[in-house]
């Protein structure tokens, strides 16, 4: 009987100790550099097949990007409700990536915490962790921060630097983050990512870290950067161009990365779902009007039919040409106008048959219907500026772009008119997102974005 | 008396084996004060004045002309 009472005893005492820990201890931890790897390729693969919705996206996640743009028009009735109306009805959704991003982050940390640097292949482990990671926050930077002001104190977002589930980051500066971000950049690229199925190789890891300094205004370093890039990555000629734009499946031309290399049956059901709903909204006339040249543009047969239908092939993807509309800004904004102007005239000669050059003296006037008014530093648009920005929304129409340029330049307010006969209105607020409630509920501390109060 | 006595510890043990991984439930929140809601709500629409309503026919108008519709 003795025993008996302590056997219960000691299973009294111990019993439940393992449910008090919070870290998985033990098992759950991988601890093979096969484990490690498998934590890497699993995202890899979704990428590959275009479930991923974090790193690039898929069809779907660049639709709704381009859903609340002025590059499609919910103003025109008679359409159906398939796509938001504006972004306030995909705020709520959009705020529950932040979960899954630092979910993400989690699982690269333990990859980067405990991967030895010791052969080649733990190499590309490493180098694609630190590339995943910076791509991860720079997603949650776009989404989650407000844009950079050069003026202002801009909160960033919590950093998270190793693996530690119970931590409860607060939120970095803008600034803070960018360093972070570009450290990511860097290491992975020293790394020198080679194997091409670990797809973040060095060219990628340059290619987002371009981006960050972009983002951050940091101009002087995207040209340093970038100069000696594009030429690897020169602009395609006509053929070449709609063939890359036309792949579904295949990474074609100057493209560094993209979604749906590889297709099974649910991700094809997937990408066709995505390509009908394009159509349910028509393209905007604005946009339509930008293309002067009309049919000589071939982006103009590329991008929309004679009824306002978008064509162009929805696909998440990075490629050279927005390396090259990066340093032509980045020139804009350092006193180099000629080179920027430069820029702009050579991708036009590929887009447009018998283009005529722009000169400083010819440039078109900024139009007053122009949604954008003032540029990322807070000035008013310049007619530069204006050809510049018209160059790129034609270039990146349906790929994901216009909404974080809309964003980055003065986040302007717009509303559309619905078939309900109500006006909705895109707020300047809105284009920073909500910091995930919950989290906010619970972490005391962690500030919610303007805008968002209860 | 000896076997009533085992009983009780028996019964204590029990129960301190059954309750004893309620505590990690009662942990409360760092505020406490916890929301009930986990969306926020966004803005709905509100009526267009009347010059939005032009703006909104005229586009709507361009449309029906460059598409050649009719409804």
């Amino acid at each position: 009987m003795k025993s008996f009472l302590f056997i219960i005893l000691a299973f009294a005492c111990f019993a439940c100790s393992d449910y008090l820990d919070i870290k998985p201890y033990g098992k759950t931890i991988p601890t093979t550099a096969e484990e490690f790897e498998a934590i890497i390729h699993t995202s890899l693969d979704d990428l590959d097949y275009g479930r991923d919705n974090m790193l690039l996206g898929d069809s779907y996640d660049i639709l709704m990007l381009e859903a609340y743009t002025d590059n499609i028009d919910a103003n025109i009735i008679g359409q159906s409700r398939s796509l938001p109306v504006y972004v306030g009805e995909r705020l709520n959704t959009i705020m529950t990536d932040y979960t899954r991003y630092y979910s993400l982050i989690k699982d690269v940390n333990l990859v980067i915490d405990n991967v030895s640097k010791n052969d080649t292949l733990n190499k590309n482990i490493l180098g694609t962790a630190h590339a995943i990671r910076g791509v991860a926050y720079l997603q949650l930077l776009r989404t989650f921060s407000p844009a950079y002001n050069p003026e202002k104190v801009v909160m960033g977002v919590p950093l998270v630097k190793s693996f530690d589930i119970e931590e409860q980051a607060l939120r970095s500066t803008f600034d803070e983050t960018v360093d972070y971000i570009v450290s990511d950049f860097k290491q992975a690229i020293d790394f020198n990512v080679s194997f091409s199925e670990f797809r973040f190789t060095c060219d990628v890891a340059k290619f987002y870290l371009a981006r960050t300094y972009f983002w951050s205004q940091q101009w002087s370093q995207l040209i340093t950067l970038l100069e000696p890039l594009i030429d690897q990555y020169p602009l395609l000629e006509a053929a070449a161009y709609a063939d890359m734009l036309n792949q579904i499946n295949t990474l074609t031309g100057n493209t560094l990365l993209k979604s749906y290399i590889y297709s099974d049956g649910s991700t094809s059901v997937s990408y066709s779902g995505t390509d009908k709903m394009k159509i349910s909204r028509p393209v905007s006339a604005s946009f339509i009007n930008l293309f002067v040249e009309k049919e000589r543009d071939i982006r103009y047969a590329l991008s929309f039919n004679d009824q306002r239908e978008t064509t162009k092939i929805l696909n998440a993807r990075i490629r050279g040409a927005e390396l090259h509309f990066m340093l032509a800004e980045a020139y804009l904004h350092s006193e180099l106008q000629e080179s920027a102007l430069n820029i702009i005239n050579n991708i036009r000669d590929k887009r447009i048959e018998d283009n005529q050059h722009f000169t400083m003296d010819n440039l078109p006037e900024v139009p007053d219907n122009y949604i954008i008014k003032h540029d990322c530093i807070g000035n008013e648009l310049t007619p530069l500026e204006y050809l510049l920005f018209t160059e790129r929304q034609k270039e990146f129409f349906m790929e994901g772009d216009r909404w974080w340029e809309l964003k980055r330049n003065g986040s302007p307010e717009f509303y559309v008119i619905w078939t309900d006969g109500l006006k909705y209105t895109t707020f300047n607020y809105m284009y920073t997102a909500p910091i995930y409630k919950q989290d906010v509920d619970l972490n005391y501390g962690l500030i919610q974005n303007e805008g968002y109060e209860e | 008396m000896k076997v009533m006595k085992n009983k009780g510890i028996i019964i204590a043990a029990l129960v301190c084996l059954l309750t004893a991984c309620s505590q990690v439930d009662e942990e409360p929140p760092a505020r406490n004060q916890v929301s009930s809601t986990t969306t926020y709500t966004m803005p709905y629409g509100i009526p267009m004045s009347s010059a939005e309503r032009i703006i909104y026919e005229q586009k709507n108008q361009e449309y029906k002309d460059a598409l050649g519709v009719n409804y």
